[in-house]
């Protein structure tokens, strides 16, 4: 509230809180020195004057017209707020200081107003006159209206509102204009805002404000279609052709700050201003005065004057005329400022003058007539009043006439009361002698006395009046002057016509202005929006053209008759385009496309509106690109065109075709590696195989979903190792890795390795691995295992046989040395047999020639030796028995036979027998006759070995002595080895 | 010490590895009931004199001894298993009053093996 007091220009003091009281406290303490203020009042209003001309050369606008108690009062006020006592001070800061003088200028035009003051006056308004101009007015005609010294526009917008209201509903209306005028341009500000406090609103009618007024959050703005109607412009009444044509004028509360003159201006004004039918309205405290004759009452309680007919009584005092500061006001100078006193004296005065003076005249310095009072029949002649004439001497009766001119030159150039005494007036019925005064006034008028001297002689029938030969030269002057009067009136009247123009083409020139300003404003707000407008284009602009200089896709944009558009530089490349090929069909454009089949695509895109998709290579085919042909749709969805966008996928196509080829030689090195690659959801259980995995497990797919099945096809005794390692595997210790049997559905066994690793990162448990087959490694294992305790097991058994035949050569040892040769010669026998064994594994077994070469061959010099026999493996458990029974007959032939000294044949030959199984014979010569009856009896160690090496073999032995023939032959059975 | 006429049982394949038994049987005055090379002429010998303790290769020549054993067993014969395995655990948890001998042996731990196990 505070803010919007100060904004009314009312406010005489801004003060913070704290400063409140003590600005109170002075001002009252200024008020209350009573006597220096009456002092200083009389001073104010001895120099009224002088501020009203300082203020006119600061600010331009005259003030002497208006009241002088307004004036002074105000101008108390002002130096009661400045704290200035005198009012010479006062005089001087107002000269001196354009703030003071602009802060008293907005004092004197203090006009409080209010939307529809005086709310019954203007309901009056509304009935008498708005409804039925509204009414009266055709759609093609105009209703204009003057609003003067409208402030802050209230009372233009109330009649606005009114007139508005008048025709709602109607579909169409006159042109409605309010010319509403003001000298106080901020508060033309204000008017034009259109913006009032919401507690204003209250003036406003109930039924109006909904319609007329836009509620906002504290204020209030008058609706457009109301603001319309108004057009605010400077103006004062004082100094500025009126505008014209009007059917009414609403000018409340101003004529009461005017002084007696200043009124007595602007009511002609007004009354020209008007058209004939014209109304006026003004204040309650207002009325048209003296101007009844310009003026009829139509609802005086609500100050509604409507225009009388008639042009002006008078010449219209043209406003411009500045008035001189020297002239002195007419009406006496009144400090308490009532106004209406003088009512009473203008009625006892008029009274006298009517009925018991003289009759007088009242003429101007060229002989008008300004005023008449009493009974002037008898000495003028006045025609019908609109023809009427206004120079006395023209109307003047014969007799008169002549008497005139003299009379009023005299009086004139001598300043001084002048009497033509027993003047002849000669009238309509007769005569009237009198004395005619010519008494000069202040102003330069002159009054017209006019005594009569005589009774009134009736007269003859006088139809002409004689002219005498009197003065002819007077005669002629006379005329001369008349005729000079009318050509002055003339080119007065014109003059006054020309005026009028003006006028009316000033009021338009003001209106237009007015509505330029409008316009002005209309095409700011335009142009601002144009400007943002601008602005985002350029933005857009600037965006667009970087995105298509920054993308590397290659895009060409085509309109709907297939012409380029624009295009990215990275389509080049297929397209050879310049700048220049905007606006070319691409058709016509060379490319290095192998086929134009992506025309075919545009123009499907064209019709149907369907993104395109597909590849394309280049014509030397070196090159593949992704085509995408879409539409290019205007923001309601129609189709303008077709955007291509071509992606060079050459090189992703190659990468995916190394990654497939990457893929086959993997797939295939698992396949040959026998790799099995495996996954295992561990939250959920489930598992899932590929076909090396499949093939491994010897199962399908749809057995093998869940861990559990898996599970079950591994080894039973292999299982716990397997699940330990997996539990591992999940909680993060460890990575996977066991090593396993499975039981194949043929009945196979295979053994697998296992390695797996949880997936780093997965929310769920996931498990991914390889197996791969290790069977023949595991069964190699198992071999060597198996090896390893058959090695073991036969060195032990070895020294088991050393052992054993050390204590039994020891038994019949015949010396310790022959013991030892003894038993070394088994033992290098045995060893030389058991070499043989570290070149074979058990499966393939040994050769028996192989065998039989190692024990003859200490002796192979000793004779000549033949071999004669199939291939034939030997198992290695028999290897021992036999070695020994041929070192045994080897060694008796070293000592007796072949292998002696003497040497000789050895035949060894062997063979398979059905029944016997393996034959081996031993024919050697010579032989002699042993004379160790052991070997004979067998009870020798040697032969009890040879008896017990046989049974070992499961075989049997037969000697045969004959003519130093030796044969000895061994059988046993032999189921081949391998 | 002296096996005093026992009958011991002899399986064993080696022909150097039995003689060497048999001698030491006969040194310790024990009589020998074999030697038996297979499993088959085991089973065989048995069904003939009762003997009163056995010495038995673990492998013969056409298969492991236990059926031999297991007869033995039933016959309530002590048994002294002969072998160059190295897993007399294994055995000892079948048979475990029997006793065990590594090869190469020795005359006295032959007869101290014989003369447990016939005692029990």
């Amino acid at each position: 509230m505070p803010v919007s007091a100060i904004g009314t220009g009312l406010v005489d003091f801004v003060r913070k809180p704290e400063e409140i009281v003590a600005t109170l406290c002075e001002y009252f303490e200024r008020r209350g020195s009573g006597d220096g203020w009456d002092k200083a009042a009389e001073m104010v209003a001895d120099h009224v004057d002088e501020m009203c001309s300082a203020l006119r050369e600061v600010i331009g606008h005259d003030f002497t017209g208006y009241k002088q108690s307004t004036v002074v009062r105000r101008i108390e006020r002002r130096m009661q707020v400045l704290g200035t006592k005198s009012a010479q001070e006062y005089l001087q800061r107002v000269k001196d200081d354009e703030d003071e003088c602009d802060a008293l200028f907005r004092d004197l035009l203090i006009n409080v107003t209010r939307f529809f003051r005086d709310p019954e006056m203007f309901d009056d308004l509304k009935e008498q006159v708005i409804k039925p101009l509204a009414t009266r007015t055709s759609t093609n005609g105009e209703i204009r209206i003057w609003v003067p010294g409208c402030s802050s526009g209230e009372e233009a917008y109330s009649i606005a509102i009114l007139l508005a209201d008048a025709f709602r509903g109607k579909a169409q209306r006159p042109l409605i204009q309010i010319l509403a005028t003001d000298i106080d341009e901020s508060m033309l500000a204000i008017a034009r805002e259109g913006r009032y406090p919401i507690a204003a609103l209250a003036d406003i009618p109930e039924d109006l404000r909904d319609n007329y007024t836009i509620g906002r959050d504290g204020f209030f703005e008058i609706s457009p279609k109301v603001r319309d109607l108004v057009r605010f412009s400077a103006h004062s009444l004082v100094k500025d052709p009126p505008f014209s044509k009007l059917d009414l004028i609403s000018c409340r509360n101003l004529l009461i700050y005017f002084g007696d003159k200043l009124q007595q201006q602007v009511f002609p004004i007004f009354h020209y201003a008007l058209k004939p039918d014209g109304h006026l309205f003004l204040g309650p405290s207002e009325s048209i005065g003296r101007h009844e004759n310009l003026f009829a009452v139509a609802k005086q309680k609500s100050r509604i004057f409507k225009r009388r007919e008639g042009g002006p009584v008078y010449p219209i005092e043209l406003p411009f005329t500045i008035q001189s500061p020297q002239k002195k006001p007419q009406a006496p100078r009144r400090f308490s400022g009532s106004a209406q006193t003088s009512l009473d004296d203008t009625l006892g005065y008029r009274r006298i003058i009517e009925h018991y003076a003289p009759a007088t005249l009242i003429i101007d310095a060229d002989g008008a007539i300004i005023n008449s009072n009493g009974r002037l029949a008898k000495y003028f002649e006045f025609p019908d009043a609109s023809k009427r004439s206004t120079s006395a001497a023209s109307l003047a009766r014969p007799g008169l006439r002549e008497a005139l001119p003299q009379l009023v030159r005299q009086a004139a150039q001598t300043g001084k009361r002048v009497v033509a005494r027993a003047v002849n007036v000669k009238a309509e019925f007769g005569s009237q002698t009198v004395d005619v005064i010519a008494d000069p006034l202040a102003d330069d008028n002159i009054l017209l006395v006019f005594k009569d001297i005589a009774p009134f002689e009736a007269g003859d029938d006088l139809e002409l009046a004689e002219m005498g030969p009197a003065d002819g030269e007077v005669e002629r002057l006379q005329e001369a002057l008349q005729l000079t009067r009318g050509r002055l009136r003339g080119t007065v009247e014109e003059l006054e016509t020309a005026n009028e123009e003006l006028k009316s083409s000033n009021e338009e020139m003001m209106s237009m202005n007015e509505e330029l300003q409008s316009t002005n404003e209309e095409l700011t707000t335009v142009n601002d929006e144009l400007k943002s407008k601008v602005d985002e284009l350029v933005i857009a602009n600037s965006d667009v053209r970087n995105f298509f200089e920054s993308t590397k896709l290659a895009v060409v944009v085509l309109d709907h008759n297939m012409m380029v558009r624009t295009f990215t530089d990275a389509a080049t490349d297929i397209f050879p385009l310049v700048r220049s090929d905007k606006g070319r069909a691409l058709a016509n454009v060379a490319n290095s496309l192998a086929d134009d089949s992506h025309l075919d695509d545009v123009r499907k895109v064209l019709l149907g509106g369907v993104a395109e998709s597909r590849t394309i290579m280049s014509k030397s085919g070196a090159r593949q690109w992704a085509l995408n042909v879409l539409p290019y749709r205007l923001p309601d969805g129609t189709i303008d065109g077709a955007t291509i966008v071509l992606n060079d996928i050459t090189d992703i196509l190659q990468t995916k075709r190394d990654l497939e080829v990457e893929r086959e030689r993997l797939k295939m090195a698992l396949r040959v590696a026998r790799i099995g690659v495996w996954e295992y959801h561990a939250d959920t259980g489930r598992t899932i195989l590929d076909e090396g995995e499949l093939e491994l497990f010897g199962v399908t797919r749809d057995e093998t979903s869940d861990i559990e099945n898996l599970m079950a096809l591994i080894h039973e005794d292999d299982r716990a190792a397997v699940e330990t390692s997996l539990r591992k595997a999940i909680s993060g210790e460890s990575d996977y890795q066991a090593s396993f049997r499975v039981n194949r559905p043929d009945g196979t066994v295979r053994h697998l390795r296992g390695l797996g690793r949880l997936l780093a990162g997965s929310a769920q448990k996931r498990m991914v691995g390889v197996s791969f087959d290790v069977t023949p490694e595991a069964k190699l294992a198992e071999q060597r295992e198996y090896m390893l305790s058959e090695m073991n097991h036969r060195v032990k058994n070895l020294f088991a046989v050393i052992s054993g035949f050390v204590v039994g050569a020891a038994r019949k040892a015949k010396s310790p040395s022959q013991l030892a040769t003894d038993i070394s010669e088994r033992i290098a026998a045995l060893g030389r047999a058991h070499s043989l064994t570290q070149s074979h594994t058990e499966m393939s077994g040994i050769g028996l020639a192989d065998v039989i070469n190692g024990a003859i061959e200490p002796y192979e010099d000793q004779a000549d030796i033949s071999l004669t026999g199939p291939d034939v493996t030997l198992h290695v458990d028999k290897l021992t028995p036999l070695a020994l029974i041929l070192h045994e007959w080897a060694t008796n032939s070293a000592k007796y036979g072949a292998f002696g000294a003497s040497g000789g044949d050895v035949e060894i030959s062997w063979g398979h027998s059905p029944s016997d199984g393996l034959v081996l014979t031993w024919r050697e010569k010579p032989r002699l006759p042993q004379d160790d009856g052991d070997i004979e009896a067998g009870t020798g160690f040697g032969s009890r070995l040879i008896k017990f090496s046989t049974m070992q073999l499961d075989g049997s032995v037969d000697i045969q002595k004959e003519d130093g023939l030796w044969t000895g032959r061994l059988a046993f059975p032999n189921e081949q080895a391998g | 010490m002296k096996l005093n006429g026992l009958k011991v049982f002899i399986a064993e394949d080696e022909a150097a590895i039995a003689m060497q038994l048999m001698d030491l049987v006969e040194d310790a005055q024990g009589d020998i009931l074999g030697p038996f090379t297979t499993v088959s002429k085991c089973m065989t010998g048995l069904n003939g004199d009762r003997p009163d303790v056995a010495v038995l290769d673990v492998r013969l020549a056409d298969g492991q001894v236990f059926p031999v054993a297991d007869r033995l067993v039933e016959m309530n014969v002590p048994i002294v298993f002969h072998s160059g395995h190295a897993n007399p655990g294994e055995i000892h948890d079948k048979y475990p009053l029997a006793g065990f001998l590594k090869k190469p042996l020795s005359y006295k731990t032959l007869t101290q093996t014989i003369e447990a196990a016939i005692n029990g």
